[in-house]
């Protein structure tokens, strides 16, 4: 009973996509057809690649906001260089991702710019590089090499999208890093206790850099797979996206003060925001201007459920 | 020895102006190598542009110095004038008065969620932005809220006093009120010690809540007020591109300003610098046809000079 009982208490989110599936059976009985489903998780496979490279930064208790327009970058560039050559455009890329990574993590914490401003002025600024690039409007090539496409658009039998297989993998590694690495074990501790980690012996700059770099390479593969599939680059793809994986985190149970969250509460979190749109479009009780408003009282629900449940746990605790 | 301290004492001045002497450092710069930068039209885009997004920030470094955030001030804004902008198009001054209330209330709700309930204001604010901000376009349909009352546009949009305009006055009183609040009045006091140490200020029998909830709510009010000033210029509201990424420009005006993230002293004429200063690199590169990227490109550059100073205490240490 106990064990159930704290099973529940760990994994909230688990409990909330539940609900959100059967409100969406509900909804609509086809919900839960293989094709929709099929939609379902392409779509949350995009956002997903950000909630996970988001969960490393949040352990570290870091933030990284600059998601937005890497995604974009990411996209530009792969799309430009696909005319040229097709291993540059899928490794610069992601060598792009590393380079802010890198200098986000430099700027947290080597100069001690409040995470949440310093990586708000990368954001600015690579969004100004981009639409730079694409002269402020949607960037077009002729011919889009066919690897590129396959890369989001290919279907293994139907129900099986290639940018789902790529998030499970990731998630898998991500999970295994983060639960028997010692990079992943010390952010755990560098965002628990900074001070315990010093005198440790963790690296911090080194940790707090290695997420960053994770965080934004991630969000670069999220950023190709999703200009492979829309087939041209947007200088504004990925608004708002930051606060959307961040709420995808939050949801899957990990606390932004860091030491606290796990890459399978992220991947729940991801999947029932993007429920939370797919049911939105299928039904016809509510008009669809207020999907913003039933994700954000979710969101509140959840969150007062998490601190009460702390709460009440703390308080027992001591007593 | 003695000029060691020497050393020391300016740099904590120059840390402590930083926003000040790079918006004068800009200014000056500007009467010089900008055509036509000292005129009245220049005064008067400067202050009809720059008063939102100083409304929000002063709202903001209260937020930031009880060791808070608010990104929920562009959803409130949209919130507000959509609301208003209703009540203008109904002839009803109640619907008014309750875009009013609901924008603080959901202050409120925020202040009691981070204090009560010991939710990160990050995430509580998160929660909020999304539900303001799709209440904003529920209520309108996702569509713009246009309105015509020409006495209302006329008051904002021509000169009070000379060739000044109205905004200037609005910025000015709020500034001063703001101000003596913080540095004046008991209630800054007891501000400025919960973000300095919210379990010493607890102990002393200052009640945390209230002063949390009052920060917040404040903010919903001057995101309100800041709305409107958007909404009127256009005699329109639309839900979904007024106030976006305000939290943005509230929060890095601050930060420059020299209001501690993690909680302390409000710096509210440095909010003030901050918030002139970002507006005037905008203007700036307006008035020298630097393109839009370029000038996001250099926003940021300045932003991350101005906070590297904040930051060099702390590395010392």
């Amino acid at each position: 009973m106990n064990k159930t009982k704290s099973f529940f208490s760990n994994n909230i989110a688990l409990v909330g996509l539940l609900i959100v599936l059967f409100v969406g059976v509900c909804v609509q009985r086809t919900f839960v057809s293989p094709e929709n489903l099929c939609n379902l998780l392409r779509s949350a496979s995009l956002m997903g690649f950000i909630g996970i490279g988001m969960t490393f930064v949040v352990l570290c208790g870091s933030i990284d906001l600059s998601v937005a327009s890497v995604f974009a970058l990411a996209g530009y560039l792969m799309l430009n260089l696909s005319q040229y050559n097709l291993i540059l455009a899928l490794l610069v890329p992601l060598l792009a991702g590393a380079a802010v990574g890198f200098v986000n993590g430099v700027l947290v914490e080597k100069l001690s710019i409040p995470a949440f401003i310093a990586t708000l002025a990368t954001q600015m600024f690579i969004r100004g590089l981009v639409q730079m690039f694409c002269n402020q409007e949607t960037y077009k090539v002729d011919s889009v090499p066919v690897p590129i496409l396959a890369l989001g658009r290919l279907t293994f039998g139907k129900i099986l999208p290639l940018p789902l297989i790529l998030f499970v993998i990731a998630t898998l590694i991500a999970a295994f890093v983060l639960k028997r690495r010692f990079i992943g074990r010390s952010m755990y501790i560098v965002g628990g206790n900074l001070e315990a980690a010093n005198m440790m012996g963790v690296s911090v700059p080194k940790t707090m850099i290695t997420a960053h770099v994770l965080c934004s390479v991630l969000t670069c593969i999220g950023g190709m797979i999703y200009t492979s599939r829309v087939g041209v680059a947007s200088p504004l793809a990925g608004t708002g996206y930051e606060m959307y994986a961040i709420a995808a985190v939050v949801l899957g149970g990990a606390k932004l003060t860091g030491g606290v969250g796990k890459v399978s509460g992220t991947f729940i979190g991801t999947l029932i925001m993007s429920s939370f749109s797919n049911i939105f479009s299928m039904q016809n009780i509510l008009s669809a201007v207020w999907s913003d408003v039933v994700v954000g009282s979710v969101l509140l629900i959840v969150i007062m459920v998490q601190a009460v449940v702390t709460i009440y746990s703390k308080g027992k605790k001591e007593a | 020895m003695t000029k060691k301290k020497g050393i020391t004492l300016d740099l904590a001045f120059f840390k402590k102006n930083i926003a000040l002497i790079l918006f004068l450092a800009l200014l000056i710069f500007n009467i010089f190598a900008t055509n036509n930068f000292l005129s009245w039209i220049t005064f008067n885009n400067f202050f009809k542009q720059v008063s939102r997004v100083c409304l929000v920030s002063l709202g903001m470094s209260l937020v930031i110095a009880t060791g808070g955030i608010d990104i929920s001030v562009g959803s409130a804004m949209a919130l507000g004038s959509v609301l208003a902008a209703l009540g203008i198009v109904h002839e009803s001054p109640l619907l008014i008065l309750f875009s009013v209330i609901l924008v603080i209330a959901f202050g409120c709700l925020a202040g009691t969620a981070v204090s009560k309930f010991a939710i990160l204001p990050m995430v509580a604010t998160l929660a909020l932005r999304y539900v303001m901000r799709g209440m904003a376009k529920g209520i309108s349909g996702a569509a713009n809220v246009t309105y015509t009352a020409p006495k209302l546009t006329a008051f904002f949009t021509q000169p009070v006093i000379g060739r000044v305009p109205v905004h200037f006055f609005i910025l000015v009183i709020a500034v001063v009120v703001v101000y003596i609040l913080v540095n004046k009045m008991k209630l800054g006091a007891r501000i400025e010690a919960y973000g300095n140490n919210p379990v010493a200020a607890r102990n002393c029998g200052i009640n945390t809540v209230k002063i949390v909830i009052f920060c917040y709510a404040v903010t919903g009010a001057l995101s309100w007020a800041a709305g409107m000033l958007e909404a009127v210029v256009v005699s329109s509201a639309h839900p979904s591109t007024i106030g976006t990424d305000m939290e943005i420009d509230a929060i890095a005006a601050t930060l420059i300003g020299g209001t501690p993230i993690d909680g302390g002293y409000p710096n509210i004429i440095g909010t003030t610098c901050g918030a002139f200063l970002l507006q005037l690199i905008s203007m700036m590169c307006n008035m020298n046809n630097v393109s839009y990227p370029v000038t996001l490109m250099l926003k940021a550059c300045i932003v991350l000079a101005a906070l590297y100073f904040h930051g060099i205490g702390k590395r010392s240490r």
